[in-house]
């Protein structure tokens, strides 16, 4: 039917319909107050005057597609009668807005094509309610994300896991691993030497908490450079293992209590043992004569970093205390005679 | 027949396609637009790297928790407007010097900053500021307060932010004339000014303001030893719409008198305390601002509201707030008030004799609006005032009825069923209030903020009421009701889960399993339970591991709390930033391990510690004293402290308040 036949049949009684194609290629006629509605597609027929009939569709934008489509009009055609009250308008959309999650986000990116600002708000403040008060485990869920945070991520800088001595040794211990794999890869057949320098650094690290007491440790080791090297670190992620589960045992002493911050040791414990296994499964060529020992020495020698660490916080102020002091003074009496003297015990520099 | 056998359905898993494929990024910022509460975004955060970097790009306020946590927060969100660095502990010339110093290769973050907070940041000097001025250069807005150090120096590493706006200097005692010379001079858009308790700054300064600060909106110099004259000068500021002179003794009538047809559009003038204003000042301030005056405060100055004011408040056209504190009132005057001023939406008559049911009943009578009265200590006040608030104040948002001890269960029935968006009601020493009471008012399901302290006639029973409706609760104070106890609590904590604020001390019969059950509201901020004697170690335990956002805590005088105690809050409460241990039996190891871990402690009331020594004290204080902002000891202990600890708190701006105070175990 050619247009000038359409306008004769065409009564005032009669609706007037826009054409509208979705990208999938099917076109569908809708009345033409309720397409007037969405900003887009007035535009379009008011720019272009497109959309009056099925050979000139309007083209909608791709992420409209025919059943979104339906929903949208749903939409257009309730909220663009004039005589609705706000509380009818709200009841419609609470309805409206139950649908599954995927619609619901195929619902808003295409509200957003079409600059429907009403149906974005709606559609977005849906998808926060439905966000609200969930995990991020479910939120996952529900949303098909996936779950690519690092470790370090999602302990959230934020939160001050590094003031831990404990943390801030395994963090240091980890971080020296990757740099170490990060470097064999890299170089497989460099000197030894730079590797010498880092172990020195971790050999002091380990000295210089124990007090000294593991200075005799350090020429020892640098003998069997290599082989050492390997080894040591091997019985250094036991060690660690060692340190993280002392530190599980800490919170013994305040038994009743739930362990929370033991999750993080779990976390560094996990990492360390994942690269621990990759050490492992390269270094087959291991000397059994001396591994024994020195696992032996080092495990000792964390055991007893670790119990430095932990507990006897009241006897190592007492060690620091005497360490300085010749006198000590008795708790302070309230009747403030003048024979007590201001304390000068830490002026000693 | 053939039987079709169904095949196993395969096993293999295709996913389903991510919203990421859906949604775009400008999509997925709105929804973020959406969640406002602070937990909501903190899961958000933790779901996938998309989600992350999409809220470090979209927030745009931030306030720090922690000083080690600063250069990782800067470094992930570079698109801040607000930095809120007050509750951070060790703001000072090298924080500011590390976290704005510029970066080397362009974009730094400190562009896009327009407010900043640095209220007490007391290591804070000129330096540091002038480090802040040069890298913000957008800075609009910035906080001060309660920085005791900041003097002329700083004012006028200040004076070169030309963009400044907005200027708060409260309590900044070393700011003198000439400092807010500068300022006014070289901050030339300034428009909103607080100078108050800047005790040092006199006439001149205020002088010299008005003539350069011509754009001032806002100017706010309560507590200064300023004269008539400076009411002089502020009458010259033609863009004035707020001026505060809270407290200033030298000011009077005559003062007043200069602001008579003046700054055409003044809408909010508080004389409060101001000893020698009387009414004929009031009434000059009066005219010429008829229809722009929107709120007055007067409380505490005039003793008695006679005719010739009370008729000029007719004029007042728009008035929505008064406050007349303090006066003798009479049914009259307050029937005249509410006679003239329509549209009223505060009213305060706080201690203000004279108050009586008829007075209420005349001043309420058409005022629909009215959304916040203040009726402290009108001890007159009965039943029939709430009957009459009940019938015409049905917005009503805030009321104050402390020591109203006439109101019984009645009055609350009436307001609990016409009163639905009641948030704040403060019911304190109000002996009237009993559980049925209490069953009442649960109907204003949106209460916020409700006090019940003294209120010795109820018990767990009707908490429980309280509780189990008013889920919305913010700040619930039950200071000394001794008929509470752990049944009540218990309600509290499966009702109230978003209760911020709580005050139980001297509820004597709370024990450990009441403080188990606290322990589950995880949004818990400030915890005040002095003298609870049968509480121990193990419940405080629990509110160290469940409280996580516990950042106040007081337990003076809980002789049963030991270092056991102490060293499970320096273990898990590490959000705490003020702790009151006075009178509390812990040791030297319990005292340091808590200084030491608790990296956001900033304020530590520590008076009469029986059995921490002296050493105790050192070594605590030495190891806690770059955080330090404010100590309270006892003063027996400024003699034996060394001069070096002593000084280098000093140095670093932390204020020690010395107890005179004999050591009782009450």
């Amino acid at each position: 039917m050619s247009e000038s036949e359409m306008a004769i049949i065409k009564p005032e009684v009669m609706k007037s319909y826009i054409w509208l194609q979705t990208a999938d290629g099917s076109i569908q006629q809708v009345e033409e107050e309720v397409a007037m509605f969405c900003p887009m597609i007035c535009r379009e027929i008011i720019q272009t005057g497109m959309g009056s009939s099925k050979n000139y569709a309007i083209s909608l934008p791709q992420r409209v597609n025919p059943s979104i489509l339906s929903l949208i009009l749903d939409y257009c055609r309730f909220h663009q009668v004039p005589g609705r009250s706000n509380k009818e308008r709200k009841s419609f959309d609470e309805k409206f807005i139950r649908i599954d999650t995927k619609r619901l986000c195929e619902l808003t990116s295409a509200a957003d094509s079409l600059q429907l600002k009403p149906l974005v708000d709606l559609t977005s403040r849906a998808l926060a309610r439905m966000i609200e008060g969930k995990t991020p485990e479910e939120i996952r869920e529900t949303f098909h994300l996936p779950d690519d945070l690092t470790e370090e991520e999602k302990l959230e800088p934020l939160r001050n896991t590094a003031d831990d001595p404990r943390i801030r040794l395994l963090n240091r211990l980890y971080a020296r691993k990757r740099k170490e794999l990060k470097e064999r890869e890299k170089l497989k057949n460099v000197e030894v030497e730079e590797e010498h320098v880092d172990e020195r650094s971790v050999d002091d690290l380990l000295s210089f908490i124990n007090g000294g007491d593991g200075d005799s440790k350090v020429p020892k080791t640098s003998k069997h450079k290599k082989k050492n090297r390997r080894r040591k670190d091997q019985a250094k992620d036991v060690s660690s293992d060692n340190v993280s589960k002392n530190h599980k045992k800490d919170p013994a002493d305040l038994s009743s209590v739930e362990p929370s911050p033991s999750k993080t040791s779990k976390i560094q414990e996990a990492a360390v043992d994942s690269l621990a296994a990759k050490v492992e499964f390269d270094d087959g060529d291991i000397d059994d004569e001396l591994d024994p020992a020195m696992k032996e020495e080092l495990d000792r020698e964390v055991e007893d970093f670790a119990r430095r660490l932990n507990s006897d916080w009241p006897e190592r102020m007492q060690e620091i205390l005497s360490s300085g002091q010749e006198r000590r003074h008795a708790p302070i009496s309230m009747n403030g005679n003048g024979s007590l003297r201001r304390y000068t015990g830490l002026e000693r520099r | 027949m053939t039987i079709t056998m169904k095949k196993p359905k395969s096993t293999i898993f295709i996913p389903s396609p991510s919203l990421l494929t859906v949604l775009t990024e400008d999509l997925l910022l709105r929804v973020l637009d959406n969640l406002i509460d602070s937990s909501h975004r903190k899961a958000w955060r933790l779901v996938c790297k998309c989600f992350l970097r999409l809220e470090s790009l979209h927030r745009k306020a931030l306030r720090v928790f922690r000083h080690d946590s600063l250069p990782n927060l800067l470094r992930r969100y570079r698109l801040l407007e607000l930095l809120d660095l007050s509750v951070c502990p060790r703001v000072d010339d090298g924080t500011i010097a590390f976290s704005f110093g510029a970066e080397p290769g362009g974009f730094c973050w400190t562009r896009r900053l327009t407010k900043l907070v640095l209220s007490r940041a007391c290591g804070l000097r000129s330096s540091g500021l002038e480090v802040v001025v040069k890298s913000c250069p957008s800075l609009q807005e910035i906080d001060l307060s309660y920085c005791l150090g900041l003097g002329d120096r700083e004012a006028s590493a200040l004076s070169r932010a030309t963009g400044l706006r907005d200027l708060k200097l409260v309590k900044c005692l070393g700011v003198t004339d000439v400092g807010l010379a500068k300022i006014a001079i070289g901050c030339t858009k300034l428009e909103r000014l607080s100078l108050k308790w800047c005790l040092e700054i006199t006439d001149l300064g205020i002088e010299l303001l008005s003539k350069k600060s011509t754009g001032l909106r806002s100017l706010d110099i309560s507590y200064l030893k300023v004269t008539n004259n400076s009411l002089h000068s502020i009458s010259y500021l033609r863009k004035l719409e707020s001026l505060s002179v809270v407290g200033c003794s030298f000011v009077d009538d005559d003062g007043l008198l200069f602001l008579r047809n003046r700054n055409p559009h003044l809408q909010s003038i508080d004389v409060s305390r101001c000893e020698n204003v009387t009414l004929s000042g009031l009434i000059s301030v009066v005219e010429g601002h008829e229809e722009s005056l929107l709120q007055l405060g007067a409380g505490y100055c005039c003793s008695e509201f006679a005719a010739p004011f009370l008729n000029q408040l007719k004029e007042l056209r728009n008035l929505k707030s008064i406050r007349i504190d303090g006066a003798r009132v009479d049914d009259f005057s307050l029937g005249t008030i509410g006679a003239n001023c329509k549209h009223l939406v505060e009213v305060g008559l706080s201690k203000c004799a004279g108050v009586t049911d008829g007075g209420i009943a005349e001043l309420v009578v058409g005022h629909a609006n009215l959304k916040v009265l203040d009726l402290t200590c009108c001890h007159l006040i009965t039943d029939a005032s709430l009957s009459a608030i009940s019938a015409y104040c049905t917005k009503l948002v805030c009321l104050k009825l402390e020591s109203c001890d006439l109101i019984t269960q009645k009055g609350l029935e009436q307001l609990g069923s016409s009163c639905s968006l009641l948030e704040e009601l403060d019911l304190t020493d109000c002996s009237g209030v009993t559980d049925m009471g209490l069953k009442c008012l649960s109907t204003c399901s949106e209460l916020l903020y409700l006090k019940l302290g003294l209120c010795v006639n109820i018990s767990d029973k009707g908490l429980q009421h309280v509780a189990s409706k008013c889920t919305k609760l913010r700040e619930l104070d039950l200071y000394r009701c001794t008929g509470i106890g752990d049944d009540g609590l218990a309600a509290v904590s499966t009702g109230c889960k978003k209760l911020k604020k709580l005050n139980l001390s001297y509820c004597m019969e709370v024990s450990d399993r009441g403080l188990k059950y606290i322990s589950n509201l995880s949004d818990l901020q400030d915890l005040e339970m002095r003298r609870l004697l049968k509480i121990s170690s193990e419940g405080l335990m629990a509110i160290a591991v469940g409280c996580k956002s516990l950042s106040e805590l007081d337990i003076k005088r809980c002789y049963n709390i030991d270092d056991v105690g102490l060293l499970a809050l320096a273990q898990y409460a590490c959000n705490l930033r003020q702790i009151n241990l006075s009178y509390c039996p812990v040791s030297d190891a319990g005292l340091f391990m808590a200084m030491r871990n608790l990296k956001c402690l900033q304020d530590a009331k520590l008076v009469h510690l029986a059995h921490v020594s002296l050493e105790g004290y050192e070594l605590a204080l030495r190891v806690s004293c770059g955080r330090l902002k404010k100590l309270k000891l006892v003063s027996t202990l400024k003699d034996l402290l060394s001069s070096n600890l002593l000084q280098i708190l000093k140095a670093q701006g932390c204020k020690i308040r010395w107890m005179e105070k004999a050591l009782i175990l009450v």
